[in-house]
Order: C-alpha cells, then structure tokens, then sequence
C-alpha cells in the first residue's frame, strides 16, 4: 500500500516510517525539512498553501502538529488540516488523523478545541481520528523527552493532589493501532481512543520513567492542586502558556477515555509500562541482566565483573530461551536468599531444572575470571592455616544449617517460568 | 595380480591404527591410513595452570569455549568432556555411528589421533595369568609392549609394591615427581608397610604415558598443572606423534577427513565406503585393518557381516571417590602433575582385583565438586575453596567381567547398546569402598562420606571384547590374529578383538596387540601361502 504522512519526522511519525516501509509499504514523508534516510520526501507545512496528496496514494496519516500553543498557530493548524483532508478526498485516499486526549468542543486549551474542531471536518469527509493517551517510550522525543529530562534534572518531583490519571501508550503500539486501523478497508468514520485499559496515576507514570532513564526512584512532593490552579489564575494567560502551567491545567482536566472497545476493535494489547521504559521498548534483557546478576552475586558474594555479567546472559540467550525465569524481587535485592531455592535435593525435580541449569552455568562461568579463581580458589587466603581454615568451613556449615532451617520454617513459593525457559 | 589401490587400509589414527601401521610401512607396503580427520582450533593455555587462573583475563575462552563448550556439554559425564581444548575428539562421534545408548555412556572420536588426545595416559602390562584366555602365547605380546612403551614413553620407573603389577619398569624413565599430598601417602605406606610386612593394598607410583624427560619435540612435564587443558609442552603421549613419524614414509598414505561408512569384502579385495572432501569414495585394497575405536569398529564389522544378534561388550566398571588429608588443611595451593601420581591395587571377592589412581584435584575446576556436593552452592564454594588444597581425586576400576553390557547392530543401521553390571556389583563395589576407607584411614586421609560413587557403565571408556579373538573363532569373532572369522582379509587391531578386559589401563595392550596383528599382516604380503 502508499501511505502519505505527515508530521513524518516526529516522535511518531519517524517510528511510523520505519515500521510501514520494514513492512514493504511505499511510503511518502511529508515534513518541513528533507529526510534523510531514503525515503521519498515531500515538502509539507501548514503554511503552504494548497497540499498535493501524491498520486495513487491509499491512506494519508495526519500527525503534523504545531508545537506552540497560541490561538493563531491553532487556526492555522486547523486550516491547514482541512486543506489537506480536501486534497485527500480528491485523490481518493482514507484520512486518518491523529488527534488528542484533550480534544473536546469545550476543551480548556485552544489546542484541545482545535483537535476537536480538526476531528470533525475528518469525520465528515468519512475519515478517522486516533486520540493517543499519554505517547512514551522509544527515542526520547516530543512531550516524553520533555518528561524524561524533567525526571532528570530534578532533585524531586511533583506528586499533585489529587492525582491526575494518565493512559499511557508505548509509542511502538500506537504505531501499530495506527497501523492496523490504516490496513481495515472497512473502516467507517470515527474517533477511537488508544491507551492503556487501566488509568495510571501521573506520579507512577514520571516515576517510571525517573527509574527506566534517570535511573533512579524519584522522590515526590505532594502539591495540591488548588495552588496550580491559583498559580495559573493569577499569572494570566501569556505567562500560564510560556510557564507551562496551561499544560498541567489540561493535564488535571483530561477527560477519561474509555479504551477498551476501540483496542479490542483494533487486536492491540498495551505493553507494560516496566516493558515500555526500557530504551530497546522491551524489558526481557533487564530482567535478565538483574536475574544473572543476582544469581553470579549469589555465587560470588560480590557484584560480578560486568564481563561475566554480560557472558552469562549472553550464554543464556544463545543456549536457553533469553528469557528471564521470574525469580522473586527479594532474591534479587537479597542475593543470598537465593540459597532458599539452592537445595541441593532440587536436582531431579523437572520444575526447577532450568532454575539449576541457570545457577549451574553462573557457577561454571564465575569460576572462569579472575575474580572467580579468587573466590574459587581461595587464592589470597590459601596459605591461612590448620584452624584459620578449619574455621572458615565451620562457618560455611553452619550458614549451610542456617539456610536448610529457614527453608523449613518458611519455604517461599517460586514458580519457575518453565514454559518459557525450553531450551534451544 | 589383483589391481587394488592399497596392499592395506588402515581405518583409524588413533593407538591401535598407528601401532598396527608401523610394521606394515617398515615392511615396504603400500599403505593407506585413514581418519575422520578433526583437529583442535582453539590455543592451548600457556604458563602454569594456577598462574593463569590468578592473571588471564581471558580465562573463560580455554575454561568454557567462545562458543559455550562447557555449558553445552554441562550434564555430560565426566569432566573431560567439557574441555573446550578437547571438543575436536569427541564432536559428531556419535552421530556419525549411529549409536543409541540405554543407561550407558558412549564415547569415541573422528579426531586425528583419535581418543588419545584426551585420555588418562594410564599404561600397565597384563600378566602372564591374565594373558590366559588369549589364544596365543603371553610371551608373543612382549615385542609389542617393550616397542610400544619405548615408542610412547613412560614414565614411574621405581622399585616399589606395585612394579611387578606393572611390569614396564625396564622400559619406563623415572617418575615425574609426586605432590605434597601424595608424598604424604607414600611415606607413610612406606612406613606402615615396613612394620606391618605386607598390606592388603598396594600402594605405589603410577606408571603413565607422560613423560619425565624431553624427547625431540616433546618436553618433559615442567608440572604446570595443565593436563586436563590440553599439554602445550606434549609431555602426555597422543598418537597424532606417532602419525606425524609415520607420514614421514613415502610408502603411506594419510587421507584426513575421510569417514567410512562401510567396509565389505569380495572375492579378491576388501573395500572401503566412506565420504570425504571429495564426497562419497570406494577405496579398494587387498587386506583391511580396523582400528577405529571398539564402538566403530564393531559397527562396521557386524554390518559386513550382516550379524543383527546382540554381542557382549566389555568394559571395567569405574568409581571415583574423595580422600581428605586433614593434616593438610590450609597447605598452599601448587601446581601439580594432572593425571594418576600414585596408584592402588586391592583384593576382591572371587580373586578379582582392583585397581585404581589418585589426582592432584589442583587443575579441575571447583564447579566439577561442587555439582556433586550436597550443600547449596554459594557454602559449598567456601568449603570447597578452603577444603581442596587437601583433598585427592581416586578412580577405581573393576575387571570388565563385571559387565554384562549389550549391543546390537540393527538391520537399520543403528548400534543399540545397553549398559549394565552383574548382579553382585553393589556387594562387590561395597567391599571396595570399605577396604579403600580402612586402608586410607591407615594413612591418614578420610573418604569423605558419600563422595564414593559407581558410575555408569561405560563411563571408563575401556570397551573392548565385541569381537574377540579366539583359537577356533565362529561367526561374530576373530581369529588369533584378529582376522574376522568369515571376512578373510579383515583385521580388528583395536579393542574390539580383545578377548577380555582386566581391570589394569588397557591401551597399551591394545597397542602391543595391534603390532603384533600389523606384523602378521606384513608377514603374509612375503609369504602369500602362509600359515593362516
């Protein structure tokens, strides 16, 4: 199929690009500046006059957007949108049109009134429209590079009382709701609204993103709403739009949006946002980075070097299923709890065979670096002696005793992620 | 004449091929040696095992394998097989044969030099008593022996309680020297022994194909401790120095990589069917010598027979155990010699004997004792870090009469073998147990409890007697000479033709044997009438 979109070096449209023509689709990017990546390019802003829909298109996505906030860029925005909707129509080509959240007739921001204004000229010509919850993840981009470097720049976080939810959507799924949507010919005219099924309360959602890319967890201070809103009533309107206060008063009047059908309608399932975080949109390396790591811990009694780190994940992704097992939380922050499942009995019990297989190749591995051979070897402490010795086994045997009684008295229930752990 | 490609196929580097080679390239034959050709990639380490382990950072590549060797391999039986520096010898061995095992563990190779470069370098003479069931007289075996063992290298030469076991004294160097735990044993046997007269078990110096002084290329043991890596110094005996020698004669041929699928025999010559770089090959020649290992061997043999019924196989049922010399607790780690450094007969049941070796636990990774030990990993390591500097390795071997294995060769082309002892094993390898504790307690070293275990049948690796040689052979064995009975011209020069197995390292045996068949071959190329 021939796709014309707009807004092509986005946030979204740049992913949407490179998704659609990895797919084989002809793509035509429209956007202001050339791009440079070999795709066939089209010169598009809201300023020029009359777009020209290329020929033989079959669906043109709308994403441009203005960035500004002001009344004049809106209207300009919204004629701009209507003349390309025109130009659509006349080459024959669907519209689909990524709208917003806060669109709305009575929306407290010209920008969400304009995205509802835009909604329906869409609509009327027989198009669709796409309002996005809360876009991350990915290349940090638009509004969620604006979090992100929030997140990391300060010292402590606001946490607004009461708090405001959010839908997020990881930006690869709203590509592919895009994407679906663009693929049923059947589409009629409407609005579908995309997003997580379940809302997140902001202060999640920032902290997510403080831990995944700050790379820390946030501290929050809680800050009623009334004095943002006070803030904002006092500032008046120039100000509230350049402090971004307009931002977070839309923000605290978002409209909740019933997802649910629309996703359903589209076969899209949200990721988790734990998942979504991550800078590859997928956390199974993470977990598994953590998952070696607390067992090489486990065996080493010190953080391993990040060689050994990287080779025993390495080992399992190319001799087992890459897959994290789903050893509990407090394994991994406790390294040395992972003696609770170390029993040696273990061994012959087919639902913990690849929890050993893991600790048996941490094991192997370990030994095999020169920290390892320290540990292993006990070389700087070989020379210690009859009862320096005799002690140091003693010892062992008894934090041995000590783990085989914790066992008894409280056995934790760890269930294996078996089926996904079938080696290759 | 008849027109063939060779006046003999050798099939099989390994010590039975060279050793049967020898005296038919002397002899001025026209002979072709042929192998599956896999040769060792990755480097072997430098520099002392204990130096490398505190400094290489890339420890890790001759430790696993780039290529995870030692993880793949994480459930195979014995330590070896995990070796990344020996993986050429075992890869595709038993794929390429076919073999389906039930409780039993198979192993041969399609390397140069085949087993030998990776073996226990373990090498002892049978006795004129234990020659008894072969169909020929003791005395015929000694050329062998005295040619093979020069030929190799041996070292342990010393007068003690197990020289006359042996018997190789008058053609071995002098020991290689023993480490402070095993000093400590034989002193105070020594001591015990001149008090006591004479001692249940024996106790004495191994006598193993290492070597204790520089020969040629090949340098003496300096004790890196690197036996079980891979020697770079080549102090232990593989067969690929013996087909290095042979090449040397323009009377043979050496093809590598080439691997037989089947070997026939017509009215005027034997052939051989295999694969190689140029794809599936007829090579023809008037006699056929194999030595291809006991598993390979045996396969090519029944199918050119066509013999589907189920033939016994031989091996020495082997048991490992571990000996803690409390008085050397907290001694410091030193590199030391890998393979046997002091050896153990003892008395069994029914006259059999028993017999066995003790390691340096220095050069095998922690992770190989602690799989076995019944403690949580993390405390097992800190026992095990403090512990092993003085703690041994033993090995104890039975005679292969205590196996009662089976194997067939389906008419589908598979070799089905099934593993399993005689039914006294457990009272048997219980008195073995019991006399090793109480002898090693006199020495002060403990057994540690529940370290002593019997492992699968197979796991020795000294297969043997399929075929065996026989003074009035029938279908499915062989002549005196090793000649298939049915199959005029085809020889078994390796273990296969053993008429039985004793609990004594057999590989040298197999190599005196395999010239002794090699001889004969080259006798009849100068007597076509001869007496056979």
């Amino acid at each position: 199929m021939k796709f014309f979109i707009t807004g092509a070096s986005g946030y979204i449209g740049s992913r949407l690009v490179s998704r659609m023509r990895a797919l084989g689709h002809v793509v035509v990017a429209g956007s202001r500046q050339p791009i440079s990546n070999g795709v066939e390019w089209q010169h598009y802003d809201f300023l020029s006059g009359q777009p020209t829909v290329p020929v033989s298109t079959d669906v043109v996505l709308h994403l441009a957007a203005s960035a500004s906030l002001d009344a004049a860029s809106e209207a300009v925005e919204l004629n701009a949108a209507i003349r390309l909707i025109a130009a659509a129509d006349l080459a024959g080509a669907r519209f689909i049109f990524v709208s917003s959240q806060t669109a709305n007739a009575d929306a407290p921001t010209v920008y969400g009134r304009t995205k509802w204004q835009i909604e329906q000229a869409v609509l009327a010509k027989g198009g669709s429209a796409l309002r996005p919850g809360q876009v991350y993840g990915g290349v940090e981009q638009g509004l969620f590079k604006i979090l992100v470097q929030l997140t990391r720049r300060l010292p402590v976080l606001p946490r607004f009382l009461p708090e405001p939810l959010v839908l997020p959507i990881h930006v690869d799924d709203l590509v592919e709701a895009l994407l679906a949507q663009s693929m049923r010919g059947d589409a009629r005219a409407r609005v579908l609204c995309i997003g997580s099924l379940e809302p997140v309360p902001f202060s999640v959602f920032l902290s997510a993103i403080s831990q995944a890319r700050a790379g820390r967890t946030p501290f929050f201070l809680p800050i009623p709403r009334v004095l943002v809103q006070a803030a904002s009533l006092l500032v008046g309107s120039r100000l509230r739009r350049s402090t971004g206060l307009e931002r977070l008063t839309s923000l605290f009047r978002l409209p909740p949006m019933d997802t649910a059908a629309d996703m359903a309608c589209l076969g899209i399932a949200c990721r988790p946002l734990s998942q979504g975080m991550s800078r590859s949109g997928s956390d199974r390396r993470t977990r598994l980075l953590r998952e070696s790591q607390a067992l090489l811990t486990y065996v080493l009694k010190i953080r391993p070097p990040g060689a050994l780190l990287r080779r025993h994940v390495r080992t399992i992704e190319a001799l087992r299923s890459g897959l994290a097992i789903g050893l509990p939380d407090f394994a991994m922050r406790l390294p040395v709890t992972i003696a609770l499942f170390d029993n040696p009995r273990r061994q012959g019990s087919s639902a913990l065979a690849e929890f050993s297989w893991r600790l048996d190749s941490a094991v192997v591995l370990a030994e095999a670096c020169t920290t390892g051979a320290n540990r292993f070897l006990a070389i700087d402490k070989s020379q210690s002696g009859f009862l320096r010795s005799l002690m140091r086994i003693g010892f062992a045997v008894g934090e041995e005793i000590f783990w085989r009684v914790m066992c008894v008295f409280k056995r934790p229930e760890f269930k294996p992620l078996a089926h996904k752990s079938a080696g290759k | 004449m008849i027109s063939t490609d060779f006046d003999v196929i050798v099939v099989g580097t390994g010590p039975a091929g060279v050793s049967a080679a020898y005296p038919l390239v002397e002899a001025g034959l026209k002979v072709l040696l042929i192998d599956g050709g896999k040769t060792a990639e990755p480097a072997l380490p430098s520099g002392s095992y204990l130096t490398n382990r505190r400094e290489d950072p890339m420890q890790w590549k001759w430790m696993v394998g780039h290529d995870y060797h030692a993880l793949k391999n994480l459930n195979s039986v014995s330590p070896k097989l995990r070796v990344p520096t020996h993986a050429h010898v075992f890869e595709g061995f038993v794929s390429a044969t076919q073999i389906t095992t039930d409780n039993f563990v198979a192993v041969g190779s399609l390397a140069r030099g085949g087993l030998s470069n990776a073996w226990g370098c373990g090498v002892a003479r049978l006795s004129a008593a234990e020659l008894e069931a072969f169909p020929f007289p003791p005395k015929s075996l000694d050329v062998g022996y005295e040619a093979t063992a020069r030929r190799m290298g041996i070292s342990g030469a010393t007068d003690d309680a197990l020289s006359g076991y042996f018997g190789l004294d008058a053609w071995a160097d002098p020991p290689i020297p023993l480490d402070g735990l095993n000093t400590r044993l034989i002193e105070k046997y020594q001591r015990i022994r001149l008090r006591a007269g004479r001692a249940d078990v024996l106790l004495g110096r191994s006598r193993v194909a290492a070597l204790s002084r520089d020969r040629g290329e090949r340098k003496a043991c300096n004790l890196s401790g690197n036996c079980m890596w891979g020697c770079e110094r080549q102090s232990l005996y593989s067969a690929t120095t013996d087909l290095k020698k042979l090449r040397q004669f323009e009377n043979l041929t050496y093809r590598s990589g080439f691997v037989v699928n089947a070997v026939s025999r017509s009215e005027d010559q034997c052939a051989v069917n295999g694969s190689g770089a140029k794809g599936a090959e007829t090579l023809t020649s008037t006699k056929l010598i194999l030595a291809a290992g006991t598993l390979a061997t045996t396969r090519l043999a029944l199918a050119a027979l066509s013999l589907y019924d189920p033939v016994p196989l031989q091996s020495s049922p082997t048991a490992a155990f571990m000996l803690w010399l409390p008085a050397a607790l907290g001694t410091a780690r030193v590199d030391a010699f890998g393979l046997g450094q002091l050896s153990f007969t003892l008395p069994l049941k029914d006259d059999m004997t028993g017999f066995g070796s003790l390691f340096s636990t220095n050069g095998i990774p922690i992770a190989e004792f602690s799989r076995y030990m019944p403690f949580a990993k993390r405390f097992g390591i800190d026992i095990l870090s403090t512990l092993m500097s003085s703690c041994l390795v033993g090995n104890v071997f039975l005679p292969g009469k205590m196996s009662t294995t089976m194997l067939a060769h389906n008419a589908d082309g598979r070799l089905a073998i099934s593993g399993s002892y005689r039914g006294d094993m457990p009272e048997v390898i219980a008195e073995a147990e019991r006399k090793l504790r109480t002898f090693f307690w006199g020495l002060g070293a403990v057994m540690l409890p529940k370290s002593f275990k019997l492992s699968a049948p197979g796991s020795d690796i000294h297969y043997a007697a399929t075929l065996p040689m026989q003074a009035r052979p029938q279908r499915g064995q062989t002549s005196a000479f090793g000649e298939l009975y049915g199959l005029k011209g085809i020889y078994i020069a390796d273990g296969a033709s053993l008429p039985s197995v004793s609990e004594k390292s057999h590989t040298l045996t197999i190599m005196a044997n395999a010239m002794r068949i090699g001889s004969h071959v080259a006798q009849s190329f100068k007597t076509p009438q001869g007496p056979e």
